[in-house]
């Protein structure tokens, strides 16, 4: 994104960067990262969020180093040390083939967060340069678009994830696709809404009548003011991104052993929870954490953006 | 009014026609030979021309899609490959089942989501909201397949205060199987008088509900702290303060109501969810319904039956959607202003 677009752009009131509070400059003594630092000390939650996704970065870069035993992440077995209770050299026990919990819930960082972020940026690839078309463009050809995005949102995006990862067969690919196909279109819809309210906008006219042509005012003029929102609502859904990835590998549609996935890792431990309870509760709780981490995240981005944004499963 | 709807009913048939269109999609690229599952594994080169033909797998492929939307509107859903039933009565039967759950759910989800926002509404900015807070967010990031299992660790296991899994008590099977009639047991049992059948489902339904539940808690609560502060600044609320109403009258006689919008739009939007998340409960808790079913299908690469289950689903909540875009004028008369 070039930055000499907002030189027109920046009259657009929405969509501005972190460090320009609506107030303009009010507390010209303090410098622009101590803003950013005093605005998110003043709210616990986005401050909560951010230190685990912090801590979850570090985890996923310094896993090999942090995980006491980062062959069982991968084909290592050790049967003899099977069902290990909590304590000693396996901080959270062990699996029913031997595998230290903890040193597997570490590299499964790498799998359910990383595979989350990338399918939340594979989503925002599709769906944000068709709602800018869509948007910009307007007319019969928006409705057509708009009209498939709808049989898209027709079904539960669980439910759609599902059905598509049954088709393509189970592999963390095929599931990473099928989420990416069930999540586009929202990006689609609202990036179609911002843009479409910004097509109207005085700076986008005066653009189209100097004569620059279309699709230069939709990416240096129009995608810039438009994105905001759109990021803040991606960073939101990651958490649910996380949900559902675990979910489909719960399921035997996502990851195959012996990636160290958290939601298979549940679904490993399922029958043992009565006896064994630590193997399914501490990856389970992982996903949690995450899950937690990008909401907490992405509310504290919104309530700066819009603070009565539209909320959404 | 009347055109809005006639535009909303046309617009969700051109839905639901694509919804077909994506199912037909599905059922074709389903790894594996439709016609070979279907014949067995010993069936000879003869007997599989046979099927494909009677299958009209031999057909082109815009043909089939068309006899398959065609199919879907006259009732013919195919046979399911797993059970070998009519997919139709296969899911309108377990559909039921999960509608049962579901709305339960739902029900627990409006009863303690919505005075909680109500709570964190008028403790605004107190210790009361920032819990409430803290709840819902936290509800919403818990993986509902890990609840399950850990409501089962701590309720049925240890605590037994709940049964673990299954629809109702093992010793009264003779008694619901011969009340089935809707497929939703508490219905059943009612329309039986079966009083012990009644409460076997209930407690039966509980937990399944309650994990289903979570994350609808957390929004309710959620939505209904946002249009109750937002009701409480106007004029209306301002007047009956200004009478001498106590806070608590002000909130749950004048104020609630004109505030459930938000709640109202979202219930579509929250039924499609909780049917989704069917998916991941029902087989956790041997619960014969659409879910586990769907489930199953996947597992046997059953594509008549994946795609009966999606199309039914979809076209669910596609009825949800509107049912709700119709209710929202009913329930806040300023809209039915603006709809003329």
């Amino acid at each position: 994104m070039s930055g000499s677009g907002g030189a027109v752009g920046s009259t657009g009131a929405r969509g501005e960067g972190f460090t320009a509070p609506g107030g303009a400059g009010a507390s010209a003594a303090r410098s622009a990262p101590g803003r950013v630092i005093g605005y998110i000390v003043r709210r616990p939650g986005l401050a909560f969020g951010l230190a685990i996704v912090f801590v979850l970065a570090v985890g996923a870069v310094l896993a090999p180093v942090l995980a006491p035993f980062p062959g069982d992440a991968g084909n290592d077995t050790n049967l003899l040390a099977a069902l290990q209770p909590p304590g000693g050299l396996h901080p959270l026990g062990t699996d029913l083939a031997g595998r230290d919990v903890w040193s597997r819930i570490l590299f499964g960082i790498r799998i359910s967060v990383g595979v989350s972020v990338v399918v939340i940026v594979a989503s925002l690839l599709v769906g944000v340069p068709v709602g800018l078309f869509a948007g910009a463009v307007g007319g019969k050809l928006d409705d057509l678009l708009m009209r498939i995005v709808d049989i898209f949102l027709a079904f539960p995006s669980l439910l759609l994830a599902l059905a598509i990862a049954a088709t393509l067969g189970p592999s963390m690919e095929h599931a990473a696709i099928a989420i990416v196909v069930s999540w586009w279109p929202w990006y689609a819809r609202l990036m179609r809404g911002e843009a479409a309210a910004i097509r109207g906008r005085a700076y986008v006219e005066a653009a189209l009548l100097l004569g620059i042509p279309r699709w230069r005012v939709a990416l240096r003029h129009i995608l810039p003011n438009a994105i905001g929102p759109v990021i803040v609502q991606a960073s939101l859904d990651l958490g649910g991104v996380i949900l559902t990835f675990a979910a489909l590998s719960f399921l035997g549609l996502g990851a195959q052993d012996p990636t160290p996935e958290w939601g298979l890792m549940v679904e490993q431990g399922r029958t043992l929870t009565s006896t064994q309870p630590w193997v399914a509760l501490f990856p389970g709780a992982a996903i949690m954490i995450a899950a937690l981490a990008f909401t907490l995240l992405g509310e504290g981005l919104r309530e700066r953006l819009d603070p009565k944004g539209p909320a959404r499963p | 009014m009347r055109r809005i709807l006639i535009r909303r009913g046309l617009q969700s048939l051109l839905v639901a026609l694509g919804v077909g269109l994506l199912a037909f999609i599905i059922t074709r690229l389903l790894p594996g030979d439709a016609a070979a599952s279907w014949a067995g594994p010993r069936a000879s080169a003869d007997e599989l021309a046979r099927v494909r033909v009677q299958l009209g797998l031999d057909r082109p492929l815009p043909e089939q899609a068309v006899r398959y939307i065609a199919d879907l509107v006259t009732g013919n859903w195919g046979t399911s490959i797993h059970t070998r039933q009519p997919v139709l009565s296969d899911v309108s039967g377990r559909f039921m089942t999960s509608l049962e759950l579901v709305s339960i759910a739902l029900a627990i989800a409006a009863l303690i989501g919505i005075p909680l926002g109500v709570l964190a509404a008028s403790w605004r900015g107190r210790p009361p909201d920032w819990l409430a807070g803290i709840a819902s967010s936290l509800l919403a990031s818990i993986p509902v397949f890990w609840l399950g299992l850990v409501l089962q660790l701590v309720i049925a296991t240890q605590l037994h205060w709940l049964p673990v899994a299954g629809r109702w008590d093992r010793t009264l099977n003779d008694a619901a199987v011969a009340a089935t009639r809707t497929h939703m047991v508490l219905v059943d049992a009612l329309l039986a008088g079966n009083g012990t059948l009644f409460v076997s489902g209930f407690s039966h339904l509980l937990m399944p509900a309650l994990v289903i539940a979570a994350y609808p808690i957390g929004l309710f609560a959620r939505l209904t702290r946002a249009g109750l502060l937002e009701t409480l600044g106007e004029e209306h609320v301002r007047m009956a303060r200004a009478t001498g109403y106590t806070e608590r009258t002000i909130i749950w006689r004048f104020a609630l109501r004109p505030s459930m919008g938000p709640v109202l739009s979202a219930l579509a939007l929250v039924f499609g969810f909780a049917l989704g998340n069917t998916f991941l409960v029902e087989n956790l808790f041997n619960f014969q319904g659409l879910g586990s079913y769907a489930v199953d299908s996947i597992a046997a690469l059953d594509a008549p039956s994946i795609a009966g289950t999606t199309v039914l689903v979809a076209l669910a909540y596609l009825a949800a959607n509107l049912v709700v875009d119709l209710l929202r004028p009913v329930m806040d008369p300023r809209l039915r202003e603006a709809g003329r």
